[in-house]
């Protein structure tokens, strides 16, 4: 058992800004023996709790032809327990057995015939056969017995109850580092969040299984209608070559993958005590938590640790150029940089740069009379930041075709001015300002800071959030120097260029 | 049998509280869980009043060094009276004070690093500033320029054509209102290019008849103190005058009428991979009687998105959208619209419209479980309502936007209380009273050709199953 408490202070004298800048982290810690984490910051007066539980998986757990695996197994784990979910478990459970048995029969099939069903096509036209009598006897097979199931379902078991007392704010996100669940509940009821949590965690029953893998395909069918969704996770695929991380949230091939047996070894390997934290934000005190979370959680054991992604990124070789044709995207040019994750001492300048690569380039763009917007983020996928390798993109989104090689060399010369000269230190200034703000604006919502807590002790530990914030304050011109001229480097570039189709094209 | 009655003959009884040793399976409707402390924060020492007649609201919270300064001005897109007015104003808020080039305004926001926001809705119109606090002297002063003299300027008008293109449930959404609305007040989508005649002289008088001290309400929150902001705000907006409040009369009722021939769906292609519905009709203003068990009764049928009896169906046991919800949106004045709203892909499509109209007659037609009612109850009384309430600046922005819609904050004080008393026998009178499923219009915007192969391949119920179907091009 551990406990702990951190407060995050740094006072820098002769800032910009003229202002001590002061980050308080009230963040205490508490490990159970069995490994559960539990971080809590009280914040007196507050009437609600803002509960998080993490797990430290997601989409970096997952193999080829299983993408998007990790959130779909979210998805599962809202079809309840053998307590929730269920009208009559003993009655469901010999029949739950049997979908079990059914579906290892028909992998089974699936394998043996594998050559037969293998898809040997570019344009996904072309395999020997596209099924077999005893697949399809199987699949029959296991649709009648979800039916069968059916009867004892109580759905919305997982939900209905956070609701019924009081619950606000339920969500749960899957991302390539982690899995959330989150409620914000008042504060007298937080122990109906351990009870449900602890259940999740532990009992899941996969009901419902192949409707769930149409939401997964439908919530993916939302994304590809955005035409920017294609291009972007071709930029992703680009930049990274070897890790998980730059993979999307599963090509739509992979949803008619996952097996039940697949979720249940993810699940089972990863959803234990010593793979998981809680966060809670508001009117409750460690003192109070700890026996509530020993009383539902305590009785677990702490299991084998889950194994983690062994790929590492290659160091970056060559520049990588991608066109990308589309009739529905403004025309725009793109530079990403390989640059590293969240606990690596150089990661926090990171932040401060995408602010001024902003601000610059928006200006030099105008000076070059270019009519354009200007977006520099560290997005990957969804995510911003990671334990591991993620990229910084520099995109300027131009009027027409006929400035995107402008803008092309305007982009470039940015980023080398930055390598050569110091930043303007009021730009410096108020990018660390901008930063700050935001920061702030995270911290009023409870919600939103117990999601940055969770998200730093999976990418690393909880702790590095109050340095990371401070080492933010500390960046200088010089630190930005160092930076750009360390990772913008030809060898470290990935350039996306979206023009329209040949036939489409205009340099008016 | 009931499900209700049913789940307590099956379900695990309380357990004795057990030792670390094993799980504690105590099923959650007998964990005794204790009733909530909060209270709605007490308006009246929050709320001042300047000699002008302007409202304000302070509320101190120290959480982080920022300060929120809203506005909420009784004035929307229902008070336009010359097409183009409402873009054109937002267009002006947007472009900062008069004393300053739309330029200067935003370098002064990004100096700032200011979150601004102009939102106007169908009767209100809100601003917001956000703002460290070492910055609220200067933002003040742009927020008090931004309500007493905007730069007026002309508006580019959107329109129709970026909801046909863009295929997206906001879009569906825009297509829908343009059917009920047809050009009255409260209208659907901005006027077209051709269609805005509104001067830049017309959007300036706009603004002097609604912007005056006493038709709008003012909130401040954050770090900061109530003395100090009160005193702060006299001298900034105290020698702001104008006309008396506008008296805002009822709005005539919507143009649409149910076809000779019933429902109604008017189809727009859009070469997407999913479609999107809107199905619905008008929304009489609700008396405040209603204001609960109607809130209640969408909660059961296709509230929250996470589990009302459509979402249930559709997602849950069918696999068919990420999503079906209700989504009654009463106005102050006039008619409203009351909206059932699905996306999914194309085989989802009339299975989805099927699904909305059988929950739509199932709440009409029985009653409601006690179950799905209490959790309805505590999840808009312990939850929804309260959330409002998690911080300063949420709280300083409902009480004023609650002020600016009524006069006064008899509906908080005791909408908690007003739906914990709704009955399984109001849920089905407020679904009798505002529910018509058999004269809804129906806008799909989609893949057309492609829904209805898709439709006819999986042998689901064609559009015309559900009423007259017309190109909406």
């Amino acid at each position: 058992m551990r406990t702990g408490l951190i407060l995050c202070s740094t006072v820098l004298a002769g800032t910009l800004s003229a202002q001590d800048v002061t980050y308080r982290l009230p963040i205490r810690e508490h490990v159970f023996s069995n490994g559960l984490r539990l971080l809590v910051w009280q914040r007196p007066g507050d009437a609600r709790v803002a509960a998080k539980i993490f797990t430290d998986m997601g989409g970096v757990m997952e193999t080829p032809g299983y993408a998007g695996a990790a959130h779909f197994l979210e998805h599962l784990l809202f079809k309840g327990t053998h307590t929730l979910g269920t009208t009559d478990w003993a009655a469901e459970r010999p029949i739950a057995d049997r979908i079990v048995a059914t579906e290892a029969a028909l992998l089974e099939e699936e394998n043996r015939a594998r050559n037969a069903l293998q898809e040997r096509g570019v344009f996904h036209d072309y395999a020997h056969a596209r099924t077999t009598p005893r697949r399809d006897s199987l699949r029959s097979a296991l649709a009648a017995l979800e039916r069968e199931a059916d009867r004892y379902r109580d759905n919305g078991a997982m939900l209905k109850w956070y609701q019924a007392f009081g619950g606000a704010a339920i969500t749960a996100t899957t991302e390539q580092e982690w899995m959330k669940f989150d409620v914000n509940l008042p504060k007298e009821r937080i122990g109906l969040f351990l009870r449900v949590e602890a259940d999740r965690m532990q009992n899941a029953v996969f009901r419902e299984f192949d409707q769930e893998r149409m939401i997964v395909v439908e919530q993916r069918l939302g994304d590809l209608n955005r035409p920017s969704t294609p291009y972007y996770e071709a930029m992703s695929a680009l930049v990274g070559v070897a890790h998980p991380v730059f993979w999307p949230e599963g090509w739509l091939s992979d949803f008619a993958s996952y097996t039940r047996a697949s979720q249940r070894t993810l699940y089972q390997a990863t959803f234990v005590p010593n793979n998981t934290t809680i966060v809670l934000v508001g009117g409750v005190s460690l003192e109070e938590m700890v026996p509530q979370v020993e009383r539902y959680f305590g009785w677990m054991a702490r299991a084998p640790e889950p194994p983690r992604v062994k790929a590492v990124e290659p160091q970056p070789q060559a520049e990588r150029r991608l066109t990308w044709r589309s009739e529905d995207l403004e025309p725009r040019v793109e530079a990403r940089f390989l640059i590293p994750g969240v606990g690596h001492p150089d990661r926090p300048g990171f932040d401060v740069l995408s602010e001024v690569i902003e601000l610059e380039l928006a200006d030099a763009l105008a000076a070059a009379n270019l009519s354009a917007r200007v977006d520099a983020n560290t997005r990957v996928i969804h995510t911003s930041r990671f334990g591991v390798p993620g990229s910084i993109n520099v995109e300027v989104v131009v009027a027409n075709e006929g400035q995107l090689a402008a803008a092309e060399r305007v982009l470039l010369a940015g980023l080398e001015q930055i390598k050569a000269s110091p930043v303007n230190p009021a730009r410096l200034a108020l990018a660390r300002k901008r930063l700050r703000t935001q920061w702030h604006r995270t911290v009023l919502e409870a919600d939103q800071v117990g999601f940055e807590i969770g998200h730093f002790q999976v990418m690393d530990t909880w702790q590095t959030l109050g340095a990371y914030l401070d080492a933010r304050e500390r960046t200088t011109a010089d630190d930005l120097k160092r930076l750009a001229a360390r990772y913008f480097i030809d060898a470290n570039r990935s350039i996306g260029i979206v023009r329209q189709p040949d036939q489409r094209r205009s340099t008016q | 049998m009931t499900m209700t009655r049913r789940l307590c003959r099956v379900l695990p009884l309380a357990v004795p509280l057990l030792s670390s040793g094993a799980q504690d399976y105590t099923h959650p409707r007998v964990m005794n869980l204790p009733a909530p402390s909060f209270r709605r924060p007490d308006p009246a020492p929050l709320q001042g009043r300047l000699p002008n007649g302007l409202v304000v609201y302070v509320v101190e919270d120290r959480t982080v060094p920022l300060a929120t300064l809203s506005a909420v001005v009784r004035a929307g897109s229902g008070d336009e009276t010359i097409p183009g007015q409402i873009e054109s104003l937002t267009q002006s808020l947007r472009s900062g004070p008069a004393t300053l080039s739309p330029g200067e305004f935003q370098r002064a926001l990004a100096e700032m690093t200011a979150e601004f926001q102009v939102s106007v809705g169908p009767d209100l119109t809100t601003i917001t500033l956000n703002v460290p606090v070492e910055d609220l002297e200067r933002a003040l002063s742009l927020f008090a320029g931004l309500l007493r003299q905007p730069r007026v300027v002309a508006a580019p008008a959107a329109g129709r054509a970026s909801a046909l293109t863009d295929g997206s449930m906001p879009g569906a959404v825009l297509l829908f209102e343009e059917l009920v609305y047809r050009g009255r007040p409260y209208g659907g989508p901005p006027p077209s290019a051709s269609d805005a005649r509104a001067t830049l002289a017309d959007v300036e008088a706009f603004h002097r008849r609604y912007f005056v001290p006493g038709n709008v309400v003012v909130a401040v929150a954050g770090d900061v103190s109530t003395a100090d902001v009160r005193e702060r705000l006299r001298v900034a907006l105290g020698a702001w005058r104008g006309s008396a409040a506008p008296s805002r009369g009822p709005l005539p009722a919507s143009g649409i009428q149910p076809s000779a021939a019933g429902r109604v769906i008017h189809t727009y292609d859009v070469d997407k991979l999913q479609g999107w519905l809107v199905m619905g009709h008008e929304l009489p203003v609700p008396p405040v009687a209603d204001e609960a068990p109607l809130a209640v009764m969408n909660y059961i049928m296709a509230g929250d998105h996470l589990g009302g009896r459509m979402f249930i169906e559709a997602r849950d046991r069918r696999g068919l959208t990420n999503d079906e919800i209700g989504h009654p949106e009463p106005r102050l004045r006039g008619p409203g619209t009351y909206t059932i709203r699905a996306a999914g892909r194309p085989e989802s499509i009339t299975q989805l419209i099927d699904i909305g109209l059988r929950e739509a007659e199932r709440i009409r037609t029985t009653l409601v479980t006690g179950e799905e009612l209490a959790i309805a109850k505590g999840a808009l009384a312990d939850g929804e309502f309260a959330y409002q309430f998690r911080n300063g600046h949420s709280t300083a922005l409902t009480l004023a936007r609650e002020w600016a819609m009524y006069g006064d904050h008899r509906r908080s004080a005791t909408l908690p209380e007003r739906t914990r008393a709704v009955t399984a026998a109001d849920v089905q009178a407020m679904a009798r009273k505002y529910l018509a499923p058999e004269r809804m219009h129906i806008v799909l915007l989609g893949p057309i050709a492609a829904i209805r192969e898709a439709t006819a391949k999986g042998n689901h119920p064609p559009l015309e199953q559900f009423g007259v179907v017309r190109s909406g091009r």
